[in-house]
């Protein structure tokens, strides 16, 4: 009986990986090349300060462009809305074209929110792997959980820069894949979920406003 | 001379009558018809459908579901007992149990790779389940839309167009390496249905390995419960020696089977020891030579044995209940012997013949009503209830029959009782006590009876064992059992009636539950009505896969990407044969293994599917809907509620009749005075529990029905007595002594329903007693005397 719901769990795995690569900014000429592993603690303390940086930015809105490549598709399917994110509550994107949906994402696991407002909650399957718990650290730039989960790659080129994920476990990297997050500065531009070349979702977000505060409204709206 | 051939031929009768009981049992190979199986207590034709659901469940491979679970252990387990180590186990254990012979299947499912084994098994027949309503429901659009445009084409088309749509919601991701064999959406689709149950088994900090495991044998019988053990010790041992930091736990229907087979024949040995000890002890304390006394114990003895010679020719088989209730013999039983040996001769040397011919009419009486009575029963549905008329009535005749002839045997049959079992004290202080006691029990009697409540569960008829419970609940909760859920089973008599019910059901259940989820393997499979209209979809789709190259590029997608769909599907369109949707639900169910097997059953003439709510408790579906949920199959109280009302209909019927014999015997006026002694007594415990809160069941009206009859006895000897001008005999109060022992041990027993027999019982023996023994004390009659003529 359960093993029917490992098809359903392919939605969490699914609605994670699109709700983590939602959080970039504009085009910059980041290193087109992973960098070498960072070692937490070690002398990499120019991206563990970037780490803190990026952690410390608190509430963020921004719009965002999504580009999925499937292997079966002549060009990517293009989707548009604003993406939310919160240290304490996690990560909200507002679909808004094609057509309008919300997913959330957080340590509960996820919620797919119609246009009509009709949500599914799809909980965490122990069979597989926890996305929610895996993703949401990349999303609050947390060290410790991070490199628990993930060998971290480093690349600067001047401001700006780039970060590969390398999932640890081989369950997580077969269902999320490696995920590269770019910037420049203290702003996230662009991030890739890539399982391989014609496996993967770019996430390219507009200059994000950062400190933003969520009204009641838009809490409930949005977020769980 | 006279008295020689009485005793000759008495003992000649007495000894064929031993030699027919003995001989019975052992023809009847009496200890392999003692059943433990809680099945048996209800008929094999019953139609109930919650009695008919329970049948199969137990009988079918739900019932022989055992589920294992390693972990390290404790503390220090959970320390030395790494990942290897864990796996190390896991092998051992599963070898184990594959070589034991004991188990079918041996699955462990917290590896994923069962999980990944029933995805595969559903997607290669995803055409054939998921397929027809798909088709199905675009033939409706079709009609509707463009009924002009050709099928394949129009069809085409639409499935280009829906999957790129599906490429923008966010499961599509997770979808990606499917869709290039799945254009239709089929799984994605299913997946929606499937959607937004929770499933997650108790999540654990500490690794474990679970394991799924279906048994051979039946987990009701004792064979198929000692390989089960024995398997699951081989397989702890081995267990321990490859990783020795392990705990096994286990638990499944055979364990907690077992364990109340063990309890059940432990109540049964000691109940009975401890009810003839009690009987014993109270006749000993009784009378003058206890030595003496000893001479009861054959007419018990004749009594259990006719009693269990009638039940075993009468039944195919008896459940055990039957004979711990039937420990209550030992009280009843003796009443006829005490009443025979206790009564003094009317004159010194008097006839063995002549005080029988003396004592018949209130033996008779007594017995023949009480029999009379009892065999209402076998108008029962129930066999336990049949069962339990049976042996009663049987063991009554043969108590009778056995004391008027065991007695013949013996030189003086009197035996003298002690002064305080014969005292007869008066004051009119007794008397004002005796005046309040009885006006509180009219009152207990006749305001008592409106409080009762009624609660019948199948459940009381075991011995609780809440270790057991406590572990098989929390074993369940690790393979994803949640208590928040509601089990539905849907039912046909073939797989057609049960898939046309469980659309129904599921319609109803959108209704009712409108909030909460459905997980149904049920529903996966087509209706009957699709499946049929299958050929007519198919036939205008030859040209499909071509138009579907055409359309797939027509909406940006790389056609040579889907080959593999293009593949399977010719396969399947030319392939499939004309199969029926009976056989083909069984084929189906046949090719499932492992845990998702246990979501439907269709072998043999009882078909269900299993659906999975996301709530606990609420409305119960109409029977119109063949579903069962549950709670219902878990209480039965339905259906024994049913047998209980049957019961209380016989129970008045028998009633009646024994109050008919009694007017009959003794007119409308002293009928009506021995009749109110068991009938004021059993409205007196009625009011009694009604007052305490205590709900009653089946089994408290059976013991009321048994009380009744006992109370009669009573009410008739002393009758009889102050009929003839005596004080009434003390075999009256040392018989209800008697019995009221015998069956306040079955007042402690640990199985609810015979404890609830014997409290209903005693309490109504010592209520008929005490009226008895009051009533003529509040009205001055009885005098403080020893009655001159029983000495």
């Amino acid at each position: 009986m359960r093993a029917v719901n490992t098809v359903s769990r392919i939605l969490a795995v699914a609605a994670a990986s699109a709700a983590l690569a939602s959080l970039a900014a504009a085009d910059a000429p980041y290193p087109s090349q992973p960098g070498a592993e960072i070692v937490q603690g070690g002398a990499d303390a120019g991206f563990l300060e970037l780490f803190s940086t990026l952690a410390a930015q608190g509430p963020v809105l921004a719009k965002f462009t999504e580009y999925r490549f499937f292997p079966f598709r002549t060009a990517p399917v293009v989707l548009q809305g604003e993406m939310r994110f919160s240290p304490e509550r996690g990560l909200s994107l507002h679909y808004l074209r094609p057509e309008e949906s919300v997913v959330i994402a957080d340590e509960q696991g996820l919620i797919l929110r119609d246009a009509s407002g009709r949500s599914r909650v799809i909980q965490k399957d122990p069979h597989l792997p926890d996305i929610g718990g895996i993703l949401v650290p990349i999303l609050r730039f947390e060290s410790a959980p991070l490199f628990k989960a993930f060998h971290v790659h480093g690349a600067l080129s001047g401001l700006a820069w780039r970060v590969d994920f390398v999932p640890r476990s081989a369950e997580v990297a077969r269902w999320v894949g490696t995920v590269t997050v770019e910037g420049s500065a203290g702003t996230v531009a662009r991030i890739e979920f890539r399982r391989s070349s014609t496996q993967r979702v770019e996430i390219h977000l507009e200059p994000p406003a950062t400190g933003v505060s969520f009204g009641a409204e838009e809490r409930k709206r949005y977020f769980r | 001379m006279d008295l020689l051939h009485t005793q000759r031929a008495a003992r000649w009768i007495l000894a064929a009558a031993v030699a027919l009981g003995v001989g019975t049992l052992w023809l009847r190979n009496a200890p392999q018809r003692v059943s433990t199986d809680v099945l048996d207590l209800v008929p094999r034709s019953e139609s109930a459908p919650e009695l008919a659901m329970i049948r199969t469940l137990a009988g079918d491979r739900q019932a022989r579901v055992v589920l294992i679970c390693l972990a390290p252990q404790g503390a220090a387990g959970l320390k030395e007992l790494r990942e290897p180590g864990l796996a190390a186990a896991r092998d051992a254990a599963v070898a184990s149990l594959k070589r034991s012979g004991a188990f079918e299947d041996v699955v462990v499912v917290s590896s994923g790779s069962y999980r990944e084994t029933l995805g595969r098994l559903v997607f290669e027949r995803r055409f054939d389940l998921l397929g027809p309503a798909f088709l199905e429901a675009r033939w409706k659009e079709h009609a509707r839309e463009a009924p002009q445009a050709p099928w394949s084409a129009w069809l085409a088309e639409r499935t280009a167009a829906r999957l790129e749509a599906y490429l923008y919601r966010p499961e599509a991701v997770g979808f990606q390496d499917l869709l290039h064999a799945d254009p239709l959406l089929l799984l994605p689709a299913m997946a929606e249905r499937l959607q937004g149950f929770a499933d997650s088994p108790g999540e654990t900090a500490s690794p474990r390995v679970l394991i799924w495991a279906l048994a051979r044998g039946s987990p009701l019988e004792k064979e198929g419960q000692e390989s089960v053990f024995a398997a699951m010790e081989g397989a702890e041992r081995e267990v321990l020696a490859a990783a020795p930091a392990t705990a096994l736990r286990w638990s499944g229907v055979v364990r907690l089977a077992a364990q109340s087979r063990r309890h059940i024949e432990s109540e049964f040995s000691q109940l009975n020891l401890l009810s003839f000890a009690a009987v014993l002890a109270v006749v000993l304390s009784c009378v003058r030579r206890p030595a003496r006394a000893l001479l009861l114990a054959p007419i018990v003895l004749f009594s259990m044995l006719g009693a269990w010679s009638a039940v075993m020719l009468a039944f195919d088989r008896v459940h055990v209940v039957v004979f711990v209730v039937g420990s209550l013999l030992c009280g009843v039983s003796i009443d006829y012997g005490l009443f025979i040996f206790l009564q003094a001769p009317s004159s010194p040397g008097e006839p063995y013949r002549a005080k029988v011919g003396r004592l018949l009419r209130p033996l008779l009486a007594s017995s023949l009503t009480i029999v009379l009575g009892f065999s209402t029963l076998l108008a029962s549905d129930l066999p336990l209830v049949r069962q339990v008329g049976v042996f009663v009535s049987a063991g009554l005749l043969s108590a009778l029959a056995s004391a008027l002839l065991w007695f013949a045997q013996i030189e003086d049959p009197y035996l003298e009782t002690r002064p305080f079992a014969r005292a007869r004290p008066q004051s009119r202080a007794l008397r004002g006590g005796a005046r309040l006691l009885l006006g509180i029990a009219a009152a207990v009697a006749l305001a008592g009876p409106w409080l009762l409540s009624w609660r019948d569960d199948v459940r009381d008829l075991q011995i609780p064992a809440p270790a057991l419970e406590a572990n098989d609940r929390e074993l369940r909760s690790l393979f994803g059992d949640s208590a928040d859920r509601t089990a539905y089973f849907t039912q046909g008599a073939t797989p057609t009636q049960a898939r046309q019910s469980l659309e129904r059901f599921l319609e109803w259940h959108a209704q009712q539950f409108p909030r909460s989820s459905v997980l149904s393997f049920g529903a996966l499979l087509p209706t009957p009505e699709v499946w049929d209209s299958l050929p007519a979809r198919l036939a205008g789709l030859g040209s499909f896969v071509p138009d579907l190259r055409e359309a797939l590029a027509r909406h940006g997608f790389d056609p040579s990407a889907f080959a593999s769909f293009a593949l399977d599907w010719e396969r399947w369109r030319s392939g499939r044969g004309s199969t029926s949707f009976d056989s083909f639900v069984r084929e189906w169910a046949g090719e499932v293994k492992g845990p998702a097997s246990l979501a439907m059953s269709c072998h043999g003439d009882l078909c269900w599917f299993l659906t999975l709510a996301g709530h606990s408790g609420g409305a119960e579906p109409a029977p119109v809907l063949h579903t069962l949920s549950s709670h219902q199959l878990e209480g039965l109280n339905q259906l024994f509620g049913r047998y209980r009302v049957s019961a209380l209909r016989l129970s008045t019927l028998g009633l009646a009749v024994i109050g008919l014999c009694v007017f009959a015997l003794y007119g409308w006026r002293h009928g009506a005075q021995v009749f109110a002694v068991p009938c004021g007594s059993c409205l007196f415990a009625f009011g009694l529990f009604g007052f305490l809160g205590h709900p009653l069941n089946l089994f408290h009206l059976l013991g009321a029905f048994l009380g009744v009859c006992l109370a009669h006895n009573y009410a008739i000897f002393t009758w009889e007595a102050r009929a003839r001008g005596e004080v009434p005999p003390p075999s009256i109060r040392i018989s209800a002594c008697c019995t009221a022992a015998s069956f306040g041990v079955l007042a402690f027993s640990g199985i609810p329903v015979v404890s609830a027999l014997g409290s209903m019982v005693t309490v109504i023996i010592l209520a008929a007693l005490a009226a008895v023994e009051l009533g003529p004390l509040s009205r001055g009659h009885a005098g403080l005397a020893v009655d001159s003529a029983m000495h």
